[in-house]
């Protein structure tokens, strides 16, 4: 055996020590909060002593999942974040892709213009869409004057306007984890298909969309993690009409201090996120097997 | 009867890169390009594939113009130095993938790759992926995957270099068997010179965009034309003097004090000219056994390198470099020692 001096660490040793720092900063600043929610949801609002704690209930899941306005609010959010996420993705794909072709200023410049919805707040941009989506807004002029629609469409306080601020805000996220997979894709995979026959959208189909599947899920997974989570665009955008989980557990916690009902929603929430991690994930698998 | 011919082909990205390059490939012929990184053999490449538009000139795939036509429509078989086997299809998928696209029937396809497996000598690994396999097994699947859909044209990108010493011995002979057995004709990218001289019917040599030298790997080797070329295929002795005398039969050039006779008779008088022989075709010799094309010499330094021995000599002021084969009857002259150098004059060519 080695023999170490009093203050001397083997490696594996140090390792551990250092781990368990990160454990337990997670487990005191993420875990904690997260299972005192957990445990608060349990309890029944008391107004004098905000939660009351001599009866273990089930009332506040009930309600969640029973009282309509919140229902709505389950079914809302998952819709609009399912959309914003598909939206994204259908949306950025191509610019991810076609960045991985760009000579490097070029690239560089890309990605500032890419990422400016991330360098103002929130608040301003959501109210600049706003001011465009009005209904004598710009989009609507737009539209109007090229014939696609006769009637200005109403973004304010619906779910068409959250999701079109959701995929605004959060493209930058769908786009760099995008191009990152595809830069990885070697250009010989590309040649590969194509001397053996493939066309342009054959190659695509075939090579470039299946080799790229890593980062899809993982694109996926962050921006609807983000839009379902997301509080402060939707409610400009939507106002209270447009009823979602996020605005909702704002509202229970910060306005209404009912924070077993709050704490539940946000179970609520934390659980959608995790079962539709677990649905893409086994989506891609059962599709493209092998697929990194 | 040709399969692939190149015209004139140029093409420039910043500098130039092919200056016109003119090359050949019989049916059925296996062909290398040789040549040092940079001489503009992957550009060839990918021009022939359709990767790269020439600036100039034409491709020819038996006898038709494929300038225009797209990489997927030219019917050429590709592997590649690093295989690009793709890694989300299994081996079979891999193998089918072209099949599927010229749209062979599904029962065709599985005749199709049970004979595939069976010519790469892999059969029971259709379901394997490719990171299940190991660099040699990869690189025949890859053959394999080129080969299936019976391209007019075979091109190999540098596809042994991955692999180490004892398997890239083995692949070259896999690759030779392979290429009989299918007969397809195969343009050999490499810059490899055993690679190139051990597989190839015939090999050109590329250097600077241009191709300096085009034959049978005997030739390439035994006569390389240019300094160049010569210094590529190996150590060469080159040396330079002026033509003394021409005669019917022989001539002598001047090299300093050293007369050397050589049989070529196609030169003229006072012309400077480069000769080359090979080290291997140097005689050591402690006496003076004949009198044309023996130089006195000095040993400057000798290394034995287990069949032979390897000397640096100094004939007047120019070096030389012999590898004389030894057994344990034969002397060995250490530094110092006072030699002769005997050669024969048919082992002397001159270079362009």
């Amino acid at each position: 055996m080695k023999k170490l001096g009093p203050f001397r660490l083997s490696n594996s040793a140090k390792i551990i020590v250092l781990l368990l720092l990160a454990v337990l900063v997670y487990a005191l600043f993420f875990l904690g909060p997260l299972l005192w929610m957990f445990y608060n949801s349990f309890f029944r609002w008391d107004p004098l002593r905000l939660v009351d704690r001599s009866v273990v209930t089930m009332e506040n899941y009930l309600k969640v999942f029973t009282h309509p306005l919140y229902q709505t609010g389950v079914i809302n959010s998952f819709i609009v974040s399912t959309a914003a996420t598909l939206l994204s993705l259908v949306f950025n794909f191509p610019v991810a892709y076609y960045m991985t072709k760009l000579k490097s200023q070029a690239r560089a410049i890309t990605t500032m213009i890419i990422l400016t919805p991330m360098m103002t707040l929130s608040l301003v941009t959501s109210y600049a869409w706003l001011t465009l989506l009005t209904p004598g807004g710009l989009v609507n002029q737009f539209l109007m004057s090229i014939g696609i629609i006769s009637e200005p469409i109403i973004f304010w306080g619906t779910r068409i306007g959250v999701i079109l601020v959701l995929v605004y805000s959060f493209s930058p996220h769908m786009t760099l984890v995008l191009n990152a997979s595809l830069e990885n894709i070697d250009p010989n995979y590309i040649k590969a298909a194509q001397i053996l026959g493939a066309n342009r959208f054959q190659t695509f189909y075939k090579v470039i969309l299946p080799m790229s599947v890593p980062g899809i899920v993982a694109g996926s997974i962050l921006t609807f993690t983000m839009c379902i989570s997301s509080f402060l665009s939707p409610y400009v955008m939507g106002g209270r009409v447009v009823k979602l989980m996020a605005v909702q557990v704002f509202d229970f916690i910060s306005v209404q201090l009912n924070f077993p009902l709050g704490s539940a929603m946000a179970i609520v929430l934390l659980s959608v996120v995790l079962l539709m991690v677990y649905v893409i994930r086994s989506l891609a698998e059962k599709k493209f097997r092998g697929g990194t | 009867m040709v399969t692939v011919q190149l015209e004139n082909i140029k093409k420039s990205f910043t500098e130039p890169v092919l200056k016109g390059l003119n090359l050949s490939v019989k049916s059925e012929e296996f062909m290398s390009l040789l040549g040092p990184s940079g001489c503009g053999k992957t550009t060839t490449l990918n021009i022939i594939c359709g990767f790269l538009k020439p600036d100039e000139g034409n491709v020819y795939v038996n006898d038709v113009v494929v300038n225009n036509l797209a990489p997927h429509k030219r019917d050429i078989g590709l592997v590649f130095q690093n295989y690009a086997l793709f890694p989300h299809m299994t081996v079979k998928g891999n193998l089918a993938f072209g099949l599927k696209l010229r749209k062979v029937n599904k029962k065709e396809i599985e005749k199709m790759v049970q004979e595939a497996m069976e010519l790469i000598k892999l059969e029971g690994k259709e379901d394997r992926y490719p990171r299940e396999l190991s660099g040699g097994q990869q690189q025949r699947v890859a053959l394999a995957r080129a080969l299936i859909v019976k391209p007019q044209v075979l091109l190999l990108d540098e596809p042994l270099s991955n692999l180490d010493a004892k398997l890239r011995r083995e692949m070259r002979i896999e690759l030779r068997r392979i290429h009989k057995e299918v007969a397809t004709t195969t343009i050999y990218v490499t810059h490899d010179q055993v690679e190139a001289l051990s597989l190839s019917d015939r090999v050109a040599i590329m250097h600077n965009g241009e191709i300096e030298q085009i034959g049978s790997p005997t030739e390439i080797y035994q006569r390389p034309k240019t300094d160049f070329i010569a210094d590529f295929m190996g150590e060469q002795n080159i040396i330079s003097g002026k033509v003394a005398s021409v005669a019917e039969k022989e001539t002598v050039v001047s090299v300093g004090d050293l007369l050397i006779h050589i049989p070529d008779s196609s030169l003229e008088k006072g012309k400077e000219v480069h000769l080359a022989f090979r080290k291997e075709n140097v005689r050591v010799n402690k006496k003076k056994l004949s009198n044309v094309n023996v130089f006195k010499a000095q040993v400057i330094y000798h290394a034995f390198v287990g069949k032979y021995v390897q000397y640096l000599l100094s004939l007047d002021n120019i070096r030389i470099l012999a590898d004389v084969q030894v057994d344990f009857a034969t002397q060995i002259y250490k530094e110092g020692d006072h030699v002769f150098v005997e050669l024969r004059s048919e082992d002397f060519w001159v270079l362009q």
